[in-house]
């Protein structure tokens, strides 16, 4: 059996300067597929609308993993099928965004606070408003399917140990430089591949909000990984919930918090009794 | 989860890295004046260090002639870090200064001096006084130029006593732009100039993580042009 959890909070710096919240995160289950993604608008000034950009990306990861059948998995080239899961998603970002900027026409009111480099450059191209990232990932039968674009990540865990999947290895994205759903060479930095699920007990998304705090990886398995498994597995939810509301607005570095984790129930008591045992 | 340390949250820090020309054509008054501005921005930094609760500051020396070495093997916090004056010797080994700069700039998971996970851009001053005795210095400024948090970075670089048009335009091919390459020709600016970036720069970045890089870079290297223009007019050199 499979349980999920997803949970998004606004970051200090957010609630101070009055801005909304960017990151954006979301949950899917039906009788065959569980599905979760959390996108993080980006924080600048010329990213008007990123807090609509990462609500449409977590669309477009459920519709486009919805239209996913496990057969298409096994059933042609792996790379042929990747590649369509990402311009399936790509489009459908695009979609969603060409079809807000329809409805809602950028204003002068809305840009009149830029810079004018900012406006020229929203001119030039719209999609800029709607800038995010974004990390999704699905259960489907006996499979993990994984996307990710940008900072953020998703990361497995497998008896107590936590593994980074599909890490972005570039070494363009280090401070708060990203790749974005909104460049136009988008696609090339989009990563989908995926998994047997019984190489995983588990899977945790989280926007950089939830990651920077713990600087690297051993201590972010420690700290926060491998507690939250284990009271999720407790059915502590509301633990994790005020976990990541505090790391909003307290304890983190101001930025917007996602968290969204699928795993197995029957793998996760296992885990829980390691832990309880180290 | 009370607090940050409970919680295995650690702060953010930021990296400001000297990187110093003490090559024998540095001798005498020049060498002298960068000891001399080292030791007095270290005397404010204490006070920096306390006006910033969002980032640890963490400083690096890295001393070039004839080979390039760190004076501390890793980034030493404000209270932590002493300054020992540094002796002219050799000639001006730049290409193994941006060498061991960009092994300081790789993430610590790939042996390097920099966080896995987010971090705030590091701030670079270069300071030499002429040209690099080293001839494949460009190759070796080309592979710094990869690193992503080179890219980030915040670059300055100070010309001391320098005219050539030829130094002038390697250090302007480090900063990446004209503006930030300050010509000095006296130990009492040169003091005055490391003190403003070093201190205007800190204050910046460690108060503004969450704005892009490239815009926080310009708004820092505004800031410090429009201090280093209120300096001049209170008359320095």
């Amino acid at each position: 059996m499979i349980e999920f959890f997803n949970k998004t909070n606004v970051g200090f710096s957010h609630l101070k300067t009055g801005k909304p919240c960017q990151d954006f995160s979301v949950s899917y289950h039906d009788e065959t597929r569980t599905i979760v993604a959390v996108c993080d608008g980006h924080g600048s000034d010329v990213y008007i609308r990123s807090d609509r950009g990462s609500k449409f990306a977590c669309q477009a990861i459920i519709d486009a993993f919805k239209s996913v059948r496990s057969l298409v998995l096994y059933g042609k080239p792996k790379e042929q099928v990747l590649n369509k899961i990402k311009m399936d998603i790509l489009c459908r970002w695009n979609a969603l965004v060409e079809q807000d900027l329809e409805q809602n026409h950028i204003g002068k009111k809305e840009i009149e606070m830029l810079s004018e480099r900012d406006q020229f450059r929203l001119k030039n191209n719209p999609a800029k408003a709607y800038g995010t990232t974004l990390n999704g990932a699905m259960i489907l039968g006996k499979y993990l399917l994984c996307v990710s674009l940008g900072d953020g990540g998703i990361f497995g865990v497998k008896k107590g140990v936590v593994t980074p999947i599909l890490e972005e290895t570039s070494d363009e994205t280090v401070a708060n430089y990203t790749y974005s759903m909104c460049s136009e060479d988008a696609y090339y930095h989009i990563h989908v591949d995926f998994y047997n699920i019984r190489d995983y007990d588990g899977v945790f998304l989280c926007t950089d909000g939830i990651i920077n705090p713990y600087q690297n990886l051993p201590n972010f398995a420690k700290s926060f990984i491998l507690p939250v498994y284990t009271e999720l597995a407790n059915g502590k939810r509301e633990n994790v919930n005020d976990w990541i509301v505090r790391l909003g607005e307290k304890t983190g570095y101001g930025d917007d918090v996602s968290l969204a984790v699928m795993f197995r129930t029957e793998a996760n008591r296992r885990l829980y009794q390691e832990a309880r045992y180290q | 989860m009370a607090d940050r340390e409970e919680n295995g949250i650690v702060r953010q820090e930021l990296n400001l890295i000297f990187i110093i020309d003490n090559s024998g054509s540095m001798s005498g008054e020049k060498l002298g004046a960068v000891n001399n501005a080292i030791r007095d921005v270290m005397s404010i930094m204490p006070e920096i260090q306390e006006d910033t609760s969002e980032a640890i500051i963490k400083i690096h020396a890295l001393k070039f002639s004839d080979h390039a070495s760190w004076v501390y093997n890793e980034g030493k916090t404000v209270s932590d870090f002493k300054w020992a004056d540094l002796a002219p010797e050799g000639e001006t080994n730049l290409s193994d200064a941006f060498d061991k700069l960009e092994k300081c700039l790789m993430k610590q998971a790939d042996g390097g001096q920099m966080p896995d996970f987010g971090g705030v851009a590091p701030i670079l001053i270069l300071m030499t006084d002429g040209l690099p005795t080293s001839p494949d210095w460009e190759a070796h400024l080309n592979a710094l130029k990869k690193r992503g948090w080179f890219k980030a970075a915040l670059r300055y670089a100070l010309a001391i006593f320098i005219k050539s048009d030829e130094a002038m335009n390697i250090l302007t091919s480090f900063t990446g732009n004209p503006e930030t390459v300050l010509q000095v020709y006296t130990a009492e600016a040169l003091r005055k100039i490391i003190r403003v970036i070093a201190v205007t720069a800190s204050k910046a970045k460690s108060s503004s993580t969450n704005t892009a890089v490239t815009d926080n870079n310009q708004a820092t290297q505004q800031q410090i042009a429009q201090k280093l223009d209120e300096e001049v007019q209170d008359g320095w050199n």
